[in-house]
């Protein structure tokens, strides 16, 4: 049953070997010329790289977005700080 | 003698977390990111479909208006610099916003109008959504384009009402512009991949 089974799976890998060219998707009609080949590499492209890029970017723009407002926080902080001595000195 | 040595009190008030961008804005960031992906797919199938067929355009059917839809294309981009404009003068005067704000939502709805009519001559030519692949195309992804410009568009105008108002805030406005410039910016794409 083993041997059997073995010379099945065997078989199946010559088989799956002995075609020159092999159709991606039985239905499309694509790769028959360089245009669509073209077509299809580049919108492959286009489809796995730009929700990348949009997701990179709009996590880019929001960093860049955070240390502007805490940069500005942090001005602000400096500008309202009240020296020690002449609130001492002041106050006598 | 002073009661502590030298250096500084920090006055800080307690300031309230603010959001690093308006939630409006951030909403329809993400709102744009999903359309992008939407009009991406739509694009890939037809760029596909165009360089499978034998001929292209599909015999029998009229051609694409460019000249005219230049021009219209010209419309979208100037009303987008118009929109671009009215932010700027919002944040120095808001009531000298409306001319151009006005101006854009004008030359918006006229992209919509001169859209529409050359659809109606193209449908008289004989480029309907069944007609061939090319009208299916046609009708889906610039009717998918104009449907996002109305929304948009209506968008703009509720901003304009509200600017009139004196109710408008800079977030509010800042959210209609995101969407109107995802429209404008998008257009020109969509020119070229179609009608070129």
């Amino acid at each position: 049953m083993t041997r059997l089974a073995g010379k099945s799976g065997l078989a199946a890998v010559l088989a799956a070997a002995a075609p020159r060219t092999a159709a991606a998707c039985a239905v499309c009609l694509g790769g028959q010329s360089e245009l669509a080949r073209q077509a299809f590499f580049g919108t492959t492209m286009l489809l796995t790289l730009l929700p990348l890029v949009l997701i990179g970017g709009l996590i880019w723009w929001l960093r860049r977005r955070a240390r502007e407002v805490e940069e500005q926080a942090r001005r602000a902080a400096r500008r309202e700080a009240v020296p020690l001595v002449s609130r001492a000195s002041s106050s006598r | 003698m002073p009661a502590m040595g030298y250096g500084h009190i920090r006055v800080v008030a307690e300031s309230r977390r603010q959001p690093l961008v308006p939630n409006g804005v951030m909403g329809m960031l993400i709102f744009v990111i999903c359309e992008v992906m939407l009009f991406a797919g739509l694009i890939s199938a037809f760029t596909i479909l165009r360089s499978s067929a034998l001929v292209w355009p599909p015999p029998g059917q009229p051609r694409l208006p460019l000249a005219s839809t230049a021009f219209n294309t010209a419309l979208l981009l100037a009303s987008g610099a118009l929109l671009a404009a009215a932010h700027r003068v919002f944040q120095r005067d808001r009531a000298r916003a409306r001319r151009p704000l006005r101006l854009a939502v004008l030359l918006g709805a006229g992209f919509v109008a001169l859209q529409g009519v050359e659809w109606v001559r193209l449908i008289h030519q004989g480029l309907t959504l069944t007609s061939s692949t090319l009208g299916s195309f046609f009708y889906l992804i610039v009717g998918m384009h104009a449907l996002h410009a109305v929304a948009a568009l209506a968008l703009l105008v509720y901003t304009v009402v509200r600017l009139q108002r004196g109710w408008l805030a800079q977030s509010q406005l800042a959210t209609a512009e995101v969407f109107w410039y995802f429209v404008v910016i998008l257009w020109p794409i969509l020119y070229g991949v179609v009608y070129l």
